[in-house]
């Protein structure tokens, strides 16, 4: 008897259809083969599907088992075919209905004594199965509410395999997935920006760049509280719609990041050590695997300590920022993931970290350090902050205004933003690209007048010009203004020459 | 190494299969022949086909005997069949050659239960 059960693989960060399917032969010695391009974890399934089945009062079907996943070109990988492995063996075995399962994709890991575990990525198996045209998806009650975000799709989600068996069979009725979410982690308290003292006069760059979405870099000596603010810049950014929080979940999913409630509520904060491969950040591996940088789409990519990164690693980042997305190439296999993130970095002026005079670094040390930061990725970055030693007085008295009221005016300017971009499909002024600038710029003559000026005596590349065009829209938006005006030139400029000129110091 | 009850077990079983291949009309050429790799259970004949049989018994309730006849197991029946076949004695020339599985069952006095002979096993 043969049996073919619906399933999908995990490819990036969306899914592809996987058909299990198990033949039993009576004649011939007993024997349990997997086939069709399966890694280790697949292999082993087998062991896994035979103790589940066994410990949950089902008969292991004797005889001589043939399984295969199709397409066989596509390499499967990991735990999530335990599930349907064992419902292809039942059917074939004669336990189960065939057309039981027909409409239904499977998915999830077995425990021995017969428990469903969770898998990554199940938001991208769901919508997967939504677009095959499937009715209903049987998966492991951890990650329930996640796949009940798709919409028409029946959710049964499963204890143990042998509930699994009954929701299949109609002998039980699965319970409502809303009901199945896990509380919230108790994680830290919300970091707020009212924690920071003595940096009001920071504030303002921070603003800016939350608005417009613009890369923002920190430098300055250690402990005067570059990591402190760039932690709290999630606070200040605008709530993620509704398409950007499913991206954001899809994408934590598949990473093994989601804790398995709904929707994903906070947009996300990367902050990756400073020995990540090239690799690790954008994404890589045999089967490519979305890096950091897309773990942060839509949230914030946070490099602490950016000239102690391999210089290859900061190299891979170009494309990702510039693009939006990434392309990674491995053998046969091409895959892109989308890195939408607003990259933060943070250093210390050189590597002793004490700056100015009193810096005991080396010329090659200081060399070698303005070398990492400078070029092309400086370049890409808008607002540069010079992060000082406050004042002992100030840091005190001197108190930061809550996130939720810089926030409210972030919201404000980003709805200005969206207003004008919707149509191109774009959410903040970072992401606008050259012709859209000219377009949506609208700057007042005498404005224009001082960035040819800036232009001819500064040496602005044909990108910084761009830039500088663009934090001034931005910081338009902030005062309300429809037109750039000389002022916000000024001030754009002031927050992304000092890069020009760290970059043309190295 | 292997106790006299689990030996008296596998004796049992090989004496009831080779029971079974004299019904077929086979003769046994060798029995539990030794060679440094292992020991073959039976080697039978019927004039035209040579057969290599590994006989695997099991008391009722402790499992499928034909289980434990795994790729590993496999591999080396069939190393040493080609050892027993190159041995300098006078073989008797086949026309076809076969590797055969017996699983035997058997209840707690020793009373056949079930035998499965699979042709060409492996």
């Amino acid at each position: 008897m043969i049996a073919r059960v619906s399933t999908f693989a995990v490819d990036g960060v969306t899914s592809r259809r996987v058909w299990v399917e198990a033949d039993i032969r009576s004649k011939g010695l007993p024997a349990f083969t997997v086939v069709g391009l399966a890694d280790k974890a697949v292999r082993e399934a087998r062991e896994r599907v035979r103790a589940a089945l066994q410990n949950s009062g089902f008969v292991f079907p004797g005889g001589r088992i043939t399984v295969n996943l199709a397409p066989a070109d596509l390499r499967k990988i990991g735990p999530g075919f335990d599930l349907p492995l064992a419902l292809a063996l039942l059917v074939a075995g004669g336990e189960l209905e065939a057309d039981e399962l027909a409409g239904c994709a499977v998915i999830g890991e077995l425990a021995l004594n017969g428990e469903l575990r969770a898998v990554r990525g199940t938001l991208a198996i769901a919508e997967g199965a939504r677009r095959h045209g499937l009715r209903r998806i049987l998966l492991p009650c951890g990650v329930a509410a996640e796949a009940a975000l798709v919409p028409e799709l029946e959710v049964l989600a499963a204890a143990t395999l042998e509930e699994a068996v009954d929701f299949v069979r109609g002998d039980a009725e699965p319970p409502v997935p809303a009901d199945l979410a896990p509380e919230p982690l108790a994680g830290a308290a919300p970091l707020d920006l009212a924690d920071v003292r003595g940096h009001n006069g920071l504030i303002p760059a921070l603003e800016v760049a939350a608005a417009g979405g613009h890369n923002l870099y920190l430098h300055g000596p250690p402990g005067t509280g570059k990591t402190m603010l760039a932690r709290r810049l999630p606070s200040i950014l605008p709530p993620m719609t509704a398409g950007e929080a499913i991206e954001v979940t899809r994408i934590s999913s598949v990473g093994g990041l989601h804790h398995g409630g709904g929707l994903a509520v906070e947009r996300p904060f990367r902050a990756p050590h400073h020995t990540i491969s090239a690799s690790g950040l954008v994404g890589g591996g045999a089967h490519p695997t979305p890096g950091e940088a897309t773990l942060a789409h839509h949230g914030v990519l946070f490099l602490d300590e950016l000239s102690e990164f391999a210089r290859p690693s900061l190299e891979a980042l170009r494309q990702p920022l510039e693009d939006g997305h990434v392309t990674i190439v491995r053998g046969q296999k091409v895959m892109a993931f989308p890195t939408r993130f607003m990259l933060v970095a943070a250093s210390n002026p050189c590597p002793c970290g004490l700056g100015g005079d009193d810096c005991t670094c080396s010329a090659a040390d200081l060399g070698r350090h303005h070398r990492r930061l400078s070029g092309p990725l400086l370049d890409r970055i808008d607002v540069l902050v010079a992060v000082g030693r406050p004042a002992a007085g100030a840091l005190r008295d001197e108190q930061a205004p809550s996130s939720a009221a810089v926030r409210e005016r972030v919201v404000a300017a980003r709805e200005r933003q969206a207003d004008r971009l919707a149509a191109h499909g774009l959410t903040c002024n970072a992401q606008m690209p050259a012709r859209l600038l000219r377009e949506h710029a609208e700057a007042t003559p005498s404005a224009l007048r001082l960035l040819y000026e800036l232009h001819d005596r500064h040496r602005l590349s044909a990108r910084g010009h761009g830039r500088v065009l663009r934090v001034a829209r931005t910081l338009a938006d902030l005062d309300e203004s429809s037109t750039v005006g000389p002022e916000h030139i000024t001030l754009a400029a002031a927050l992304r020459l000092e890069a020009a000129a760290l970059a043309a110091a190295a | 190494m292997q106790t006299p009850h689990r030996q008296h077990l596998g004796r049992l079983g090989e004496r009831l299969a080779a029971a079974h291949f004299a019904r077929l009309g086979f003769s046994v050429l060798a029995q539990n022949h030794h060679t440094r790799f292992g020991e073959l259970d039976l080697v039978l004949s019927d004039g035209r086909t040579l057969v290599f049989c590994e006989v695997k018994t099991r008391r009722l309730g402790s499992g499928e005997p034909l289980e434990s006849l795994h790729g590993a197991k496999q591999s080396q029946v069939r190393r040493i069949a080609a050892h027993w076949l190159s041995e300098p004695s006078d073989r008797p020339w086949h026309e076809e050659l076969r590797f055969d599985a017996i699983g035997v069952l058997v209840d707690r006095d020793d009373g056949l239960v079930r035998l499965d002979h699979i042709e060409n096993a492996f």
